[in-house]
């Protein structure tokens, strides 16, 4: 008996010791939490999008819910809203950014690094103190905008977040004012890469600031500015938050995007195969703009 | 002898993992319960932890009194939006694990969480005391025959209104609602709104259109749940806001805002018809107009023979099937719904109207307020027709957009009655 667990506790030892063992058992942990936190979910959601499931029993069902998205005028338009904000948003959000970290990096600036933090700012508020300040500003007895026509003896008769055409804006600019400090960040790290020396030798050939940023910043800033590209359009397709606090998707769905009819449809009706539908069309959008840039960006290389 | 130990350890951290992830399933299905004293073996478990997800953090008062009364169970709030609660429950009732032992809905949306089958039946619970409820409310509640939830309470129309602004304008009693249009007319003139219209409508449009409807008999659905066609009720309604709206009686804007709170702070807007539990809110972001403000029920529709009013909606209590403490947490809703001291609890508690037709006579219900001149707004309280909530999540976010549309003059009320019924019944399939 006693020599039995002698060579079990030796096996034992032995595997321990073993360099084919080991690394597993280490790895383990990881690759249990990762295919059943985050492999499965993704998974079990692309399975019952093929199904009819509220929560209880579940019905096989094809591809109804697909057929059923894309037959609905108001899952298009939540397309149509997201496609919207995410290109207005990106451009104008990606240009200020570029601009404010060109400036602040400028050694002819001073208070540089306050700057920098003033930038930051935004990011660490709370969204619904945001939400709060932005409503204010863009209402239309006390808001901050007509109060500011008042004093030129306009009058503004414009509530912002109740107008088809302006709550959208709305939405973008508040987006922009908290997002564009953290992609400042991005690009302050892309110019301080780029070396002096090249900066110096435009100077020596008589380059200007406006030829030097466009032939030798914004080239040398490509990297950078593919990855702040990628990973803002991604981030922006999942844009809720803000249009929730806001406008709750109103007036007339005008603000209403992909992530909220997500949310509407699976939370709101209790539709969860749907949901999970909307959630892999989703997915394949922003699939498809990754595969673009990267692709572009390889290419360029 | 290093990688060894290592390995061990790893070994051990995976072992406490399968541990914990095999785990007693009661414990799994509910990590929300929990002993609160200790128990010997053979004897009662008493003072079980029980959680209550509720949006409506006022109730605290109730629950202390009913943890006062009994020692069998210890109720805990735990307040989040009713949204909020809504996903969070879908996603642990569908997963087995995580929800509440109790939680609160508002009952015109109850039906998209009744019909996982995954709540406990609370029929033989509330049989006895079916007669003290109105049909409409506990129809809301029922799915297949079975009564899913209990109704604390229900939230009908009146008028909330400044008697001062009122009386200074020699307006007097307004018995119909086309008195109640001149009396806007009259406002205007002195640039004050008689209502405040929700633009954007969203959810809290498309209920303010339901309870006006409601109060003049009328309904999305027929009671089988089919959408009723060239619905002149609808049309009627949806023609009335707009009318005051454009008239400039009534002023457009996001409700609850800050903005909107300032038009009342600064007596521009001088009187709502709304539900009765915004009496509550108009007294906690106004306090400085006590006395000023009164109440009066909703007036008659000129062209009906009956005074109504509507029904904003109410809340419903329900427990999930998995709770290992159903049994005793239902004695909570029981005791809150069908006693006329629960009622009374719930009344001092969140301010809303008693669901329980025979609780709402006792005396304790006639005491006036003294923020609304000393009127009780439980007797500005008409009669209500029944209304029936079908998938509403969907007509809330269909009648919202519409009535947006109708608003900024893309289209008039008639288009917008036929959108809205043909969106439905596409959308639900009704």
């Amino acid at each position: 008996m006693l020599r039995k667990v002698g060579q079990v506790t030796v096996a034992i030892k032995t595997m321990l010791n073993s360099k084919k063992v080991v690394p597993y058992i280490f790895l383990f942990p990881f690759i249990a939490f990762f295919l059943i936190f985050r492999l499965w979910p993704i998974v079990w959601s692309f399975l019952i999008s093929f199904t009819s499931y509220f929560g209880g029993d579940i019905t096989f069902i094809g591809i109804d819910n697909y057929i059923e998205l894309f037959k609905d005028r108001v899952f298009w338009k939540s397309v149509g809203n997201t496609f919207y904000f995410v290109i207005i948003y990106n451009v104008i959000m990606i240009f200020v950014a570029i601009v404010m970290a060109v400036i602040v990096s400028s050694p002819k600036i001073r208070g540089r690094r306050i700057y920098r933090s003033i930038y930051f700012m935004p990011m660490a508020m709370m969204l619904p103190v945001v939400a709060i300040v932005f409503d204010l500003i863009f209402a239309k007895n006390i808001g901050l905008i007509s109060s500011v026509f008042n004093v030129f003896g306009a009058e503004l008769d414009v509530r912002w977040f109740g107008d088809m055409k302006l709550a959208m804006w709305g939405v973008i600019i508040m987006r922009v004012w908290r997002g564009v400090g953290y992609y400042c960040a991005y690009f302050l790290a892309g110019l301080a890469g780029i070396s002096d020396d090249v900066y110096e030798a435009a100077d020596i050939d008589g380059s200007g600031a406006i030829t030097t940023f466009f032939k030798i910043t914004l080239p040398l800033l490509k990297p950078m500015l593919m990855f702040v590209v990628i990973m803002s359009t991604i981030l922006s397709f999942q844009i809720f938050d803000e249009p929730w606090i806001l406008t709750q998707g109103g007036p007339a769905n005008s603000t209403l995007t992909l992530q909220m009819y997500l949310y509407q449809t699976s939370f709101l009706d209790g539709n969860l195969s749907k949901g999970s539908a909307v959630a892999y069309i989703m997915t394949l959008f922003m699939m498809f703009f990754s595969i673009m840039y990267v692709k572009q960006l390889s290419e360029k290389e | 002898m290093r990688r060894a130990i290592s390995a061990t350890l790893a070994l051990v951290m995976l072992f406490t993992m399968v541990l914990a992830g095999c785990g007693n399933t009661v414990d799994n299905a509910n990590n929300s319960s929990a002993q609160t004293s200790s128990s010997t073996a053979g004897t009662e478990v008493k003072n079980e932890k029980a959680v209550f997800w509720t949006w409506l953090s006022t109730q605290q008062p109730a629950i202390d009194k009913y943890n006062s009364m009994q020692d069998e169970v210890k109720i805990e709030l735990v307040q989040m939006s009713h949204t909020d609660i809504a996903q969070k429950l879908l996603i642990a009732l569908a997963s087995g694990t995580g929800a509440p032992d109790m939680f609160q809905q508002p009952q015109r949306t109850f039906s998209n969480i009744s019909k996982t089958g995954k709540l406990m039946d609370m029929t033989p619970y509330i049989q006895d005391s079916i007669n003290k409820f109105s049909p409409a409310v506990t129809g809301l509640l029922t799915y297949e025959g079975k009564i899913y939830g209990m109704a604390p309470d229900v939230s009908p129309g009146v008028i909330w209104y400044r008697k001062d602004v009122f009386e200074q304008n020699g307006i007097g009693e307004i018995k119909t609602w086309n008195e109640f249009l001149a009396a806007g007319e009259k406002l205007k003139e002195k640039g004050l709104y008689i209502m405040p219209v929700f633009n954007p409508a969203g959810t809290w449009g498309a209920n303010e259109i339901a309870m006006f409807m409601q109060s003049r008999g009328g309904n999305f659905f027929t009671e089988d749940g089919k959408v009723i066609k060239n619905n002149t009720e609808l049309e009627f309604t949806l023609n009335w806001f707009n009318d005051a709206l454009k008239n400039g009686i009534a002023e457009g804007l996001t409700f609850f805002t800050p903005e909107f709170w300032g038009e009342f702070k600064a007596s521009k807007i001088v009187a709502w018809p709304m539900n009765i539990a915004e009496g509550a809110n108009i007294k906690k972001n106004a306090p400085e107009l006590s006395g000023k403000w009164d109440v009066m029920p909703f007036p008659k529709w000129d062209d009906k023979t009956e005074t109504l009013t509507g029904y904003w909606g109410g809340t419903a209590i329900a427990i999930p099937e998995m709770s290992p403490v159903k049994e005793k947490v239902v004695k909570y809703a029981q005791w809150l719904c069908t006693t006329n001291e629960g009622q009374q609890a719930m009344y001092t508690s969140w301010g809303s109207v008693p669901s329980n037709n025979e609780a709402l006579k006792d005396s304790f219900f006639s005491k006036g307020d003294e923020y609304f001149s000393g009127s009780n707004p439980l007797e500005k309280i008409n009669d209500v027709k029944p209304f029936y909530y079908y998938d509403f999540s969907k007509v809330e976010a269909i009648v919202g957009e519409q009535v947006d549309l109708m608003f900024s003059g893309k289209q008039d009320a008639a288009a917008t009655a036929r959108n809205i019924e043909n969106s439905i019944a596409s959308a639900t399939g009704r």
